[in-house]
């Protein structure tokens, strides 16, 4: 949660419930993935539990509220989560269970409005002014919502109720969890006003640290800066959005046609490696994951970004833009290669690599290619019968050479053939 | 023929000065090969000579002869064309150890001077990275044996089984070693293909019986037994940066460890019955032929207990015949011709008398040379103005006196000659010098250019692994994640590496930290073990911290130097070596209180126009001793610490002598012998002195019959037994050790019945003497540091202003800043803000219109700042605006803003705190046109439209209608940006809730009755935690609460609950017991603490009520067996906790207040 400064406060909040105005809905599932999980463990109800992958490696996806309480967070290590909550459960995370939760949970949704924005798996915006007349007010569209995720689903969510997006947000991360919090048109500027200026969506650390000297502590001492002196501080952009912010002005719409923006995978290892061979394996197959899914989607990729974490947790992202648009495994490889190779490292710690397409156009309207470039077509047909087989025999059938296991020995390393494919669901997959 | 059990002679061993490499020290490998009956053993370490000398002593010690030589990297005969390698973009490049090796063994003093210069030459080239060029072998050759090792260039040829470049890599040597050339085969039964093979032994044998070269067997040996390879591991990820499992590294196979006879004959076989020889022990009979041939004789060929000085040539201009002679009379005549200015026709006979008895000895050692060498550098130094001061035992004698080394004057205060040089003992004596520390190492360079680069080093350290960098090796070694590592290593104390399980089971706020329980779970064990098994192995070798050599032009033939951090050359061996191997070793100490003294007598100068002449200034002004009789004596040297001040409290010193006792009563010989309580008691007339005999009284009169000084055990035992004072002085360094102490003892005995004592006195007598045993203070010791002692109170009780800015800007003590300013208010002293056009570099005092005097805050504190921005605003003063300062200075823009915080606008532009009037201009105006201006610079493409543009649209500040900074936050930015509380203290914000919950005050501790419960509350300004008698760890803790400082003790009953919150907490509430010790002296026994913030939250919600139930429901101390932990024995019997000499672990903000390890004995 990135807005952790908004805790909700000891005892009841409210701002009364006139709704009128307020068609923006944020709804927030409650410890999404440890949620999900514990529907298959009941006995942990009420107990610490985080899911985060096995082993000190990866970091906390999802900690229950009992885990929460004993400073786990989520993105949080696991090495130091394990060390804060040592009696905390571990689950490993089982990505389809809570993919198939969120196609549920969004599907009541859809079934209130079109217009749903998907953030994430587990969050999304609404705007349910279509809505009003089919199933009344936002406040009672809200809790029905909420019934049927926890009916359905069996896991509870926050709601914000609010006239514009952001503080729809602000109001359902208040009211987490298991919350409604309706925001009066009339009661914006009371509840926006005395939250701390990090509350403000566009505020990180440094601008807050750089308000805070100015002596800019709440929204509501934005709110009261002349708009020109904000922008001489920040930056005309920077400085006239907040001051909008702070007064509750939010011009955006709930879009809920987002466009797939790029198709990645990334995989976190079981150990932190300086192994150039068995890291070259490993983005051949990633490369391999993505051209396959580029494929399926039908689309072709402008440009392939590499992205290196090391075991500090600092994180390196390369891109580079092609000539032609590319859904061919061997083209992606060979862009992510050089772009890795160019890193020149030696004795870095590698704890994950990432192979993403980015700049998708459509199949349809990539340029066809040249004659003389026939023999490429070669290789893209093969990979395009590889897709066939995998789709009759499974993902496991055709693979690569250089991803044979013992094609490359592992053993001096201590490497096992395949890293822990856990990650591989980000923001656009 | 020799059978089996011909004893071996191993020639390549490196031991634990193979930095990161070797396991085992050279004591522990020589007494192994004793044990094995091995007559000789070489140590060959890598790149250096850094244990040559410990190694002599150690084969001397266990009678095997030993043989010296250095396993170095080589630069390849044909140059492999390395690619160009870019620099990796994260993580650094592999350490790179490719080169060949070589090993070369000296043979005889020529062997050994050509061993270092080799070395030397090795490390000519970039630091780190040691290789020797083939021209540099060329040269240094002659006394030289070269062993091509398996890992040289021809054996590695060898092992790929490339005989043919093998013939044309070893033509060169062989041209240029001729007959002092051999191969060395070892075998460590790895895979074929491996230069530790049977194999590439076999084909290397082979190949060398072919070319007719000797071939010798060795075991390539890094650790002392099979078992250790895991050690070596460790060293190797560490050395090489990369973690446990990385395929770089080749994993040890227990093979190198230091076999038995019997076990190399074994390897001496299967290799010969692999090579196919006949013959199957010529390989172990041509290893001991050579071993022989390189056997030294440290005394000899390595000169050991020598004696050199520069050349009497470098100090006079003209040349020199006989130099002893002329240096002798040259030495003669400085000190005839000072007596005259240092003493009056009274005291002048005694004078010459005793100037004559030393010379004597000066005259029977040799030693002119030496007096007049250190004279020179003493003169040298204080001709570049910079401030000098001896220190040690040679203050004792009237030559260093008279020649200006030393400030204080023996006759006058009863010091002797004998403690600092004997006519006994043919060693050169140690002169320590103080200088200025802020220009010690421009010192270095003066010395360097008047003695020559080859005459002169400095002298290097070994560092070893302590707990912290074992932590830190170990675990990066293991991949444990960087986060996790860091919290580990930082939460343990500065203690040995062997001590970190202990540890993590006996300090409260280590045990019940997650690693406290992870270790009590027994999940650490193998992390530990390997910690612990790193424990003392040399880690990096570092510059000492004053140690120079000063020799003639043999220098370099008798040791190899290497390149510091710093760039100095520095020799490889360490101060012990150094004195070994006869070298004259200056130590050149930069002492922080001689700046900050230099400082304020600058500062005198410019204020008030007057020149000091501090170190003529007479040693018995009364408002000195005033001032250090009221223990307001934070920021004097020596005396500031909260033991020293209790002690003056009850001291109450009156004349420079008392200072001298001072001084050495504070150490941990009189406190473990009890000399303090009777000392005191018959000081202030409680009880009479005793006096075992009436021939003593006279020598230990000064000090009430108790005995303090080293001269004063010379002195009685010299008077008991009628032996000389050098003979005395011998026997008190040999009552340093309980066998030294038995012999002793029969002599006195003997002695002083011959002398008629009756035995009841002699008892009486030996009791004292026996108690003192090697502890005690060399009376010259104390008087040389007694004279800045009072220096520094003199400058403090005369020119506080000046003293407090000379104090603060070199930081001279053991408390933090802010301690030492809230001490200045104290004296009368206004604390003047940061000002954009007063303040300088450095601290400043400012005569105030009223009079009074003011206290500047310094540039140099500002956060961030760098040494060009604070020279460009002192040079760009006075300034106009803000705009003005960013332009003219060009200061970044944090440094900017971080000067507006701190204040350094607020005159130039009329700020009041806590003010808001429409239309006039906030520090926040000021912030705000700042990140303008930034953001207008960073939108500039280039500089010169840069300032185009700032001089055309950016004029200077306007209002924005932003409020103030209110007092609160003006203190937090100050803490924040100067790391001080300057225009309020800290605890002016919790006024209210202090005066409510009634605790009491610094001021009025003296106030308050003996054993009386209170709390007191204040900001924790310093904690210490010396060793003390008992073997306990006690933690010191002293609060400063705006009124004064005030100390707590917390022992070990209080520190299982609270411990946890006086190291994590900056501001504390404390109860305690009240303690009188004197007049002056109180102190707190903590029985709890709070941290005050949390204090004050509750009582905020719930008033007094609310901190009382805090109180009464936190622990009471007490209850509960003490758990059994290790304690160390002294030598003495002295216990002590091994957690205790140790500088405690260190959070952040560190710079707001002060830990240490303390003084001992308190």
């Amino acid at each position: 949660m990135s807005r952790s400064q908004v805790r909700r406060p000891q005892g009841r909040i409210g701002f009364g419930d006139d709704d009128t105005g307020c068609p923006i809905l944020h709804i927030d599932m409650d410890a999404f993935y440890a949620s999900v999980e514990l529907l298959d463990h009941p006995e942990l109800v009420g107990t610490p539990v985080i899911v985060g992958a096995g082993g000190n490696r990866g970091v906390v996806l999802s900690a229950t509220y009992e885990a929460r309480a004993l400073g786990v967070h989520s993105a949080m290590p696991m090495s130091r989560a394990r060390r804060i909550a040592p009696q905390a459960t571990i689950l490993p995370p089982r990505h389809s269970l809570y993919s198939e939760a969120s196609q549920g949970v969004m599907a009541i949704f859809r079934s209130v409005t079109p217009q749903v924005e998907p953030l994430s798996l587990d969050e999304a915006f609404l705007d349910v002014s279509g809505a009003l007349r089919r199933l009344g007010p936002p406040r009672h569209i809200a809790e029905l919502i909420r019934a049927r995720v926890v009916d359905e689903q069996g896991i509870t969510c926050s709601v914000g109720v609010a006239p514009t997006k952001f503080v729809a947000k602000l109001a359902s991360t208040r009211c987490k969890p298991d919350g409604l919090l309706v925001i009066p048109v009339d009661q914006v500027l009371a509840f926006l006003h005395p939250l701390p200026v990090g509350a403000l969506w566009g505020v990180g650390e440094k601008t807050e640290e750089h308000l805070t000297r100015l002596g800019l502590r709440t929204v509501g001492d934005i709110a009261h800066t002349p708009l020109v002196t904000l922008q001489r501080a920040l930056g005309e952009a920077t400085g006239s959005h907040l001051y909008e912010l702070s007064w509750g002005r939010d011009s955006r719409s709930v879009n809920p046609h987002e466009p797939e923006k790029s198709i990645g995978n990334e995989e976190t290892f079981a150990e932190d490696t300086d192994d150039e061979e068995f890291v070259r394996t490993r983005i051949a197959a990633l490369a391999d994951h993505v051209a396959a899914r580029l494929r399926r989607a039908e689309f072709r990729a402008r440009t392939i970004s590499l992205k290196v974490r090391f075991s500090d947790f600092s994180t390196i992202t390369r891109s580079r833009t092609l000539h032609d648009p590319t859904d061919v495994g061997k083209d992606v490889y060979d862009t992510a290669w050089t772009l890795f190779a160019a890193l020149g490292l030696e004795r870095a710690q590698i704890r994950l690599v990432g192979v993403r397409a980015e700049n998708l156009i459509p199949a349809e309207d990539a340029p066809e290619q040249l004659l003389l470039d026939a023999p490429e077509h070669g290789r893209r047909d093969a990979e395009v019968a590889i897709d066939g087989l995998r789709d009759r025999f499974g993902d496991e059938a055709v693979v690569p050479g250089r991803l044979v296991p013992g094609a490359v020995n592992r053993t001096e390393s201590g490497q096992p053939p395949h890293g822990d494919r856990s990650a591989g669901v980000a923001p656009g997959d | 023929m020799p059978s089996t059990s011909t004893p071996f002679t191993h020639l390549q061993v490196a031991s634990s000065h193979s930095l990161q490499y070797g396991t085992a020290t050279a004591q522990a490998l020589v007494t192994r090969a004793a044990e094995f009956g091995q007559p000789i053993i070489g140590v060959t370490d890598r790149d250096g000579l850094y244990g040559a000398v410990q190694w002599a002593h150690a084969c001397r010690d266990a009678g095997v002869a030993p043989v010296i030589g250095v396993d170095l990297a080589v630069e390849p005969s044909s140059p492999t064309h390395a690619v160009s390698r870019r620099t990796p973009a994260r993580g650094g490049a592999w350490i790179e150890e490719s080169r060949p090796r070589v090993v070369f063994l000296a043979s005889g003093a020529r062997g050994w001077a050509s061993l270092c210069r080799l070395v030397t030459a090795a490390h000519s080239h970039t630091r780190g990275d040691p290789y020797l060029t083939w021209q540099s072998v060329q040269q240094h050759h002659e006394g030289v044996v070269a062993l091509l090792t398996p890992d040289s260039e021809p054996g590695r040829l060898l092992a790929a089984d490339r005989p043919w470049r093998a013939d044309a890599a070893v033509r060169p040597w062989r041209a240029l070693f001729g007959r002092w050339l051999a191969m060395a085969v070892s075998c460590h039964h790895r895979p074929a293909g491996h230069r530790h093979s049977l194999a590439a032994a076999a084909r290397t044998v082979r190949w060398a019986r072919e070319n007719h070269l000797p071939v010798v067997l060795t075991n390539g040996v890094r650790y002392l037994d099979r078992t250790d390879a895991p050690v070596a591991d460790i060293l190797d990820a560490s050395r090489l940066l990369v973690p446990l499992r990385s395929s770089r590294l080749e994993h040890a196979n227990g093979e190198a460890f230091l076999k038995s006879s019997a076990e190399m004959a074994q390897v001496a076989e299967e290799i010969a019955r692999a090579a196919g020889e006949r013959d199957r022990h010529r390989l172990v009979t041509d290893t001991i032929h050579l071993a022989e041939f390189c056997a030294l004789q440290p005394e000899r060929d390595l000169g050991l207990g020598e004696v050199f000085v520069p050349e009497l040539d470098v100090l006079v201009d003209h040349p020199v015949t006989d130099p002893v002679r002329e240096a002798t009379a040259l030495l003669w005549q400085r000190c005839r011709s000072a007596l005259p200015q240092r003493y009056d026709s009274g005291e002048l006979r005694a004078a010459e008398e005793r100037l004559a008895a030393e010379m004597r000895t000066i005259e029977h050692l040799g030693f002119a040379g030496y007096f007049l060498t250190v004279a020179e550098v003493v003169d040298m130094i204080r001709a570049e103005g910079v401030r000098v001061a001896a220190r040690g035992s040679g203050a004792g004698s009237l030559v260093n006196h008279l020649l200006g080394i030393s400030g204080v004057d023996p006759m006058r205060h009863g010091l002797l000659m004998e403690r600092f040089l004997s006519p006994l003992r043919r060693m050169l004596p140690d002169i320590d010098i103080d200088v200025e520390s802020a220009r010690r190492t421009e010192m270095y360079d003066r010395i360097f250019e008047r003695f020559g680069h080859e005459r002169v080093a400095c002298v290097a350290m070994m560092e070893t692994y302590r707990v912290r960098h074992a932590v830190r090796d170990v675990g990066k070694a293991l991949g444990m994640p960087a986060a996790e590592v860091d919290a580990l290593a930082k939460s343990f104390p500065h203690v040995r590496a062997r001590y970190a399980r202990s540890a993590l089971a006996d300090l409260p706020e280590l045990r019940s930290s997650t690693f406290g329980r992870l270790a009590a779970e027994g999940t650490l064990d193998r992390f530990l073990t390997l910690v612990e098994s790193l424990d003392g192995l040399p880690r990096h070798v570092a510059l000492h911290p004053c140690g120079v050599i000063l020799s003639d032009l043999t220098l370099l033939d008798r040791t190899p130097t290497e390149t510091s951090a710093a760039g100095y050359a520095m020799s490889q061996f360490d101060k012990h070596d150094v004195e070994h191997m006869g070298f004259l070793k200056l130590d050149v100490l930069g002492v922080r209180m001689q700046s900050a003294m230099a400082y304020a007598l600058d500062e005198i100068e410019r204020t008030e126009g007057v020149r000091v002449e501090l170190d003529t200034t007479s040693l018995d002004d009364p408002d000195t001793f005033a001032l250090i009789r009221t223990t307001h004596t934070l920021g004097c040297f020596q005396i500031e610490s909260p033991g020293q001040r209790e002690l003056i409290g009850k001291f109450a010193p009156e004349y420079f002598s008392d200072l001298i006792i001072d001084i050495s009563l504070f150490r941990p010989g009189p406190v473990k012998s009890d000399m303090v309580t009777p000392f005191l008691r018959a000081r202030q007339g409680w009880s009479s002195p005793e006096y075992p005999h009436p021939d003593l009284r006279s020598i230990v009169e000064e000090t009430y019959g108790v005995v303090v000084f080293h001269e004063q055990v010379m002195q009685i035992v010299a008077t008991m037994t009628g032996c000389s004072l050098a003979e005395a002085d011998e026997s008190r360094r040999a009552m340093g050790s309980p066998e030294g102490q038995d012999e002793v003892r029969v002599w006195f005995y003997r002695a002083a019945h011959a002398q008629g004592y009756e035995l009841a006195v002699i008892e009486r007598v030996w009791e004292i003497l026996r108690a003192f045993a090697s502890f005690g203070f060399c009376k010259a010791h104390a008087a040389a540091f007694a004279l800045p002692t009072y220096q520094s109170a003199w400058l403090k009780a005369h020119h506080p202003a000046a003293f407090f800015s000379g104090v603060l800007t070199h930081d001279p003590g053991m408390y933090p800043k802010r301690l030492i300013l809230d001490d200045a208010r104290h004296f009368g002293v206004v604390i003047l803000g940061l000002d954009i056009n007063a303040s300088r570099a450095g601290y400043h005092a400012e005569r105030m219109p009223d009079g009074e005097w003011g206290l500047r805050m310094a540039f140099q504190e500002v956060k961030g700042i760098s040494d060009t921005e604070v020279e460009a605003l002192v040079a760009g003063q006075p300034f106009s605006s803000l705009e003005d300062v960013m332009h003219r200075a060009g200061v970044s823009g944090p440094t900017a803003e971080n000067l507006v915080l701190a204040g350094a606008f607020d005159a130039l532009y009329g700020f009041q705190q806590g003010t808001h009037r429409r239309h006039h201009l906030t520090r926040r105006d000021l912030l705000i046109h700042i990140a303008e201006h930034d953001r207008s610079r960073r939108s500039q493409i280039s500089p010169a439209q840069l300032s185009l543009d700032m001089s055309s649209t950016i004029t200077d500040v306007v209002p924005s209608g932003l409020g103030e900074m209110n007092a609160g936050e003006s203190v937090r930015a100050e803490l924040e940006i100067l790391g001080l509380d300057v225009s309020h203290h800290m605890m002016e914000f919790y006024e209210d809730m202090l005066a409510d919950l009634s605790l009491v005050r610094a001021r009025d501790l003296l106030g308050c009755r003996s054993q009386q419960e209170i709390f007191v509350a204040g900001v924790k300004v310093a904690t210490q935690t010396p060793p003390i008698r008992s073997g306990k760890r006690v933690i010191f803790v002293t609060l400063d609460d705006a009124t004064g400082p005030m100390d707590a003790t917390f022992f070990e009953d209080v520190q299982d609950p609270y411990a946890g919150t006086v190291f994590d907490s900056w501001l504390l509430m404390v109860r305690g017991v009240v303690r009188r010790t004197g007049p002056r002296g109180v102190s707190l026994r903590a029985t709890g603490c709070w941290e005050l913030g949390e204090v004050r939250r509750i009582w905020k919600d719930g008033g007094r009520e609310a901190v009382i139930d805090l109180v009464d429901s936190s622990p009471v101390p007490g209850g509960g067996e003490p758990r059994s932990r290790p304690i160390l024995l002294h030598a003495s019997g002295f216990r002590q906790s091994p957690y205790a000499d140790v500088k405690p672990a260190d959070q952040a903000p560190s710079k707001l207040w002060h830990r240490s390890p303390g003084t001992p004995g308190w």
